[in-house]
């Protein structure tokens, strides 16, 4: 009837050292380990030190660390995607932009609601809060750290030069913002492509693969980017329900001080359960998040990338027909007819090595993704396991106290 | 590898070295209550079997909400829910004043900095320190990172503390990240509010109830309380008889013990004669089967009032009449008509609902009416329930029709419009008018202090109340999120491609949706049992200071018959003065007219005063009982909701690593 008694110390005790996002299961590589050391977060942007391992001989030393900026990170994901050669991959997606003003706006609308509660609820609330903080904080940090071990354990990025350089360059990269131009440029760049996209929608496919392929990811991005909303607002919701416990607690325990009757100790059991139960409940909802949020949302993220590997095939389909139409016009007019077939020549070539690519890419999305569901489900049901196990015993405990208490205050001459 | 991180402080207060706190939660489940049992050390408590004594406390709870509890278990009114939701008052509706606290020590530095909190200050990150939601304490803020390094064994501490000095000295920025100085740095954006405690607990007060009104009144008084009675005041005298047989008629169900707490009483007769009565009579009655009788605006609810009882007084020891809810109201009026100026607390009847009755008469089948005729079912039940508790009002004569008789005259008095609406308005600011003009100079203690703790209840319960409803509006909103979770995760593994993923997420999405259940369910629980208890109770409070006002009123009309009586007595000595012996003796026979009143008022002020004591520790008994209860109860189905949790997510580990 005590069951799960013999671990019950260590329930509210931190589970796990390492609450990160674990949305890729990274096969480990000695010849080139990267982590993230160390974090700093100042005024408007966090300082990463990047910390590299490596036995490759490409590399001068075999450990060293650098300094780098999120801006930096978003400089070398662009590298990638703008670096033909890699239009056979799936480009492992940028991590989000450090984002604390959630936080910070819950504090600062906390501390203009300081008036109307209590000084205890006020510190329970702001705990909360930097308990949120450090938690998005930490996330940041791993989705950082993933980038790079995504692209260290890749065969062909691993061995790119601007890779090197962000890894080792122990200075700063200088990279800026995009200014206007650039991000104008941008802008249009990534117009053309849901135009382009568009456009190609009808571009028959004669590999069954790809168009199985293409149909699938397009449905499963919205899909899964419909479960990340929800989820998010799952988890969200359950840590206000967390939250509101507090309010409970903190009632109950002043309406404990102004009870006259024996109630007053019933009211301090419960404050104090609710207290103890609003912790654990909090880590559900965290839990949830790291486990089940944002593995979608790494897919989410990993599916666009997918996609946008698959628009790359396609435009290059698309050329390598046109290349073919170019060469029979040609041969008609019997005109440029050598140009023309080296331009087909090339076409055809890139073609199918994008597609030869990205077979084996997709195919090993497709195993990274399934790996990280399952990995993420299983903890998450074995966290959800342990916290409802605990918030069980928690109020079985509670129970039988105050029923103890019930009985001793009957047995006793009021 | 990446262990040797440093957390950032969001702010320099967040020590986490409450651990010790959080490893003795599940420790001791027997132990503490192993000290307050001495006499029962064999039972522990968490045995299964439990003993008499906890059958008890939820035998009397079935009492009084057990039908509602079971009404609402029903799963239709689960996704009904929702649409009630803003009635609710909103999370973080301001509170009144802030509570007693005792201020610690360590507030001063923890003082909130309410704007930019992390920005200007360099943050520092380890992945050993969990980001545990600690209470801050006054520790040395400085000493704490070196603590927590050798609390997690992952880092070794010296490694930490270099790398921390690694990493400061490389940034050579002006900021210091030692969190000590940034405690200093941090000014306290808001002045420390030391909260004073306006009404400071009074302790040993229930036992004072107790002790110092052995005068309550005897069997004989429910007779000569009901003098108006006059609707069957043949009715009166055999109540009387009835109540010493009446006692050996033990009821069917098992009641909170009187048992054991007789004995070891000593208390007058008459209050063990009271309590009895309230305990020993059954008298159990349910609402139920609520229908709607008509339509468009004449349209009503009727309810099904069933009535089970051993109480000789009732004609049958079965009945079910059908009510509606102006009838509820009815009686109400009748009752504190009679009961409330001599100073019995008459139970709070629902309030109308406009909105929630146009909705009725509107719509034909609408979820939230639905949901709105429930809960103001279990309010009818509660209302009668509370009624049939009490020694002298389940013995009214108007309470017992209401139960027996087939057919009631149409309460006509309690329709808002009406004249007698209108004039009830009228007396309420005529109450109001006077409470405020009407003072009284407090000479009983024991009357203050009551008051005083009825005020600071109220207060609390307010706010504990607000918190509730906030409570349930989160849970509810947590399965709705819950439920569309469940639906888009089955949606995601409809087009998932690979088999076992698949079908994994679709066990997930089924998982989700049970838990959905659990979390309407939970809610229910929330305000069914939690939030209406404390809204009652509130209710109640209100009904007490009626009673309290009451003796005020009574207090005043003896004050001013002793004015009138000293100015008669003045005018008698003036006649006599002046010689005008022909209005001697009309003024003398004012003067004894007088002298009755004044002693009549003095006799009525007594008599409530007594009242309003034995209902008041009445109410407090009762209160201990319905708290107890009940809390111990929701306490259960919190527990409940957990094993379900637990259940439904072991179905789902299998699936979960049948992924391959």
């Amino acid at each position: 009837m005590m069951d799960g008694l013999d671990d019950s110390p260590d329930l509210l005790a931190e589970d796990d050292n390492k609450p990160r996002t674990e949305s890729v299961d990274l096969t480990k590589d000695d010849t080139l380990s990267i982590d993230i050391s160390d974090a700093l977060s100042e005024r408007d942007r966090v300082k990463f030190t990047v910390h590299t391992k490596t036995t490759l001989p490409d590399f001068r030393e075999s450990e060293f660390s650098v300094v780098r900026q999120h801006e930096e990170f978003i400089w070398l994901h662009d590298r990638f995607v703008e670096n033909e050669e890699y239009g056979g991959y799936i480009i492992p997606p940028a991590p989000p932009r450090p984002d604390f003003d959630a936080s910070r706006e819950k504090l600062q609308k906390l501390g203009e609601g300081e008036g109307t509660m209590t000084k205890e609820e006020f510190t329970k609330m702001k705990q909360e809060l930097e308990a949120e903080y450090l938690a998005t904080f930490k996330k940041t940090v791993a989705m950082h750290e993933v980038f790079l071990q995504r692209l260290a354990a890749h065969p062909a990025f691993r061995k790119d030069t601007n890779f090197r350089v962000f890894l080792e360059y122990d200075q700063d990269l200088s990279v800026r913002l995009k200014n206007k131009k650039e991000k104008l440029g941008w802008f249009i760049k990534s117009m053309s492509q849901s135009v382009d996209e568009v456009l190609l929608a009808n571009q028959k496919d004669a590999d069954e693969f790809f168009e199985q392929e293409k149909g699938f990811l397009v449905e499963y991005h919205n899909r899964i980017a419909q479960s990340t909303k929800c989820a998010d607002r799952m988890t969200k919701m359950h840590k206000s329900v967390a939250d509101s416990y507090i309010k409970l607690s903190t009632g109950l325990g002043s309406l404990a001080t102004c009870e006259n009757t024996e109630l007053d100790k019933v009211f301090n059991k419960v404050s104090e359960c609710f207290e103890k139960s609003r912790k654990l409940e909090a880590r559900v909802s965290s839990d949830e998040d790291l486990k089940l949020s944002d593995t979608l949302r790494y897919y989410l993220r990993d599916t666009s990338a997918a996609k946008d590997l698959l628009y790359r095939r396609t435009r290059a389909l698309a050329d390598y027909e046109n290349a073919n139409k170019d060469l029979d016009k040609a041969r008609a007019k019997n005109r440029n007819v050598q140009q023309a077939e080296q331009a087909q020549q090339r076409a055809c070539e890139k073609y199918e090595h994008l597609s030869e690519l990205a077979k084996s890419e997709l195919q090993d999305f497709k195993k990274r993704r399934v790996g990280a569901f399952r990995k993420n489900l299983v903890e998450l049901a074995e966290l959800e396991i342990k916290h409802a196990k605990a918030l069980n015993q928690l109020y079985r405990n509670c129970i039988a106290q105050l029923k103890e208490e019930g009985r001793g205050a009957k047995a006793q001459p009021q | 590898m990446a262990d040797d991180r440093e957390p950032p402080p969001l702010f320099d207060d967040e020590k986490p070295d409450k651990k010790e706190d959080e490893d003795d939660l599940f420790a001791t489940p027997n132990e503490a209550p192993k000290e307050e049992i001495k006499d029962e050390p064999a039972s522990l408590p968490t045995e299964p079997a439990q003993d008499k004594a906890s059958e008890d406390l939820f035998a009397a709870d079935d009492d009084l909400f057990g039908e509602a509890v079971k009404e609402v278990d029903t799963s239709k009114l689960r996704r009904k829910l929702t649409e009630d939701v803003d009635d609710l008052s909103p999370p973080l509706t301001p509170l009144e004043e802030p509570k007693p606290l005792i201020p610690t020590p360590a507030d001063s530095s923890k003082a909130p900095p309410k704007k930019e909190p992390p920005k200007e200050k360099v943050k520092k990150y380890s992945q050993a320190k969990e980001p545990k939601p600690l209470i801050p304490t006054q520790a040395d803020s400085s000493k704490a990172p070196k603590k927590d390094a050798s609390e997690n064994k992952n880092p070794p501490p010296k490694e930490e503390a270099k790398k921390k000095e690694d990493s400061q000295t490389k940034e050579a920025k002006p900021s210091k990240k030692e969190p000590a100085s940034m405690a200093k740095e941090q000014p306290p954006l808001k002045p420390m509010k030391v909260s004073v405690d306006l009404h400071p607990p009074k302790p040993g007060e229930g036992e004072e109830v107790d002790l110092d009104s052995p005068e309550t009144e005897g069997p004989s008084s429910p007779a000569k309380m009901e003098p108006d009675s006059d609707s069957s005041p043949l009715e009166a005298p055999p109540m009387a008889e009835v109540l010493p047989p009446a006692k050996p008629v033990i009821e069917e169900k098992p009641k909170p013990t009187p048992a054991p707490r007789k004995p070891s009483m000593e208390k007058s007769k008459e209050e063990i004669e009271e309590e009895e009565s309230g305990d020993q009579f059954a008298l159990d009655i349910k609402v139920h089967d609520p229908g709607k009788i008509g339509d468009g605006m004449g349209a009503y609810m009727s309810y099904k009032v069933t009535t089970q009882t051993s109480i000789p007084a009732f004609r049958r020891p079965s009945m079910t009449v059908t009510r509606r809810f102006s009838d509820f109201l009815g009686l109400h009026e009748k009752l504190s008509q009679k009961h409330t100026h001599i100073g019995r607390i008459v139970p709070p009847a629902p309030e109308k609902s406009v909105v929630g009755m146009t909705k009725i008469k509107m719509s034909k089948e609408d979820t939230s009416s639905t949901e709105f005729v429930e809960k103001r079912r279990a309010l009818l039940e509660r209302f009668l329930q509370r009624i049939s508790l009490h020694p002298v009002l389940q013995m009214d004569p108007d309470f017992r029709d209401f139960l027996e008789q087939d057919e009631l005259p149409r309460a006509t008095s309690t329709s808002a419009v009406s004249g007698a609406g209108v004039l009830r308005l009228i007396k309420g600011v005529g109450d109001t008018f006077s409470k405020v003009t009407i003072k009284m100079d407090e000479s009983d203690q024991w009357f203050e202090e009551k008051q005083n703790q009825v005020e600071a209840l109220d207060q609390q319960l307010k706010k504990l109340h607000a918190s509730v409803e906030a409570l349930v509006t989160y849970r509810k909103e947590l399965g709705i999120s819950t439920s569309a979770f469940a639906k888009s995760t089955a949606m995601l593994s409809n087009s998932e491609e690979h088999t076992a993923l698949s079908r994994a997420l679709s066990q997930l999405a089924e998982v989700e949706e049970k838990i959905e259940l659990v979390h309407l369910e939970q809610a229910d629980n929330d305000f069914f049992l939690l939030s209406e208890l404390l809204k009652d109770y509130i209710g109640i409070i209100q009904a007490i200071r009626v009673v309290f006002h009451e003796r005020v009123k009574s207090f005043h009309n003896w004050q001013n018959a002793q004015q009138n009586l000293a100015k008669k007595r003045e005018q008698e000595a003036k006649f006599k003065q002046t010689g005008k012996t022909d209005k001697i003796a009309q003024a003398q026979e004012e003067i004894r007219e007088w002298e009755g009143k004044v002693e009549k008022g003095r006799e009525d002020f007594e008599e409530i005063s007594k009242t309003i004591r034995t209902e008041i520790r009445r109410f407090e008994t009762n209160r201990v009982k319905d708290f107890r209860n009940i809390i111990i109860k929701y306490m259960e189905t919190l527990m409940n909701s957990q094993q379900q949790l637990i259940k439904y997510w072991e179905g789902f580990l299998p699936e979960a690593k049948a992924i391959a």
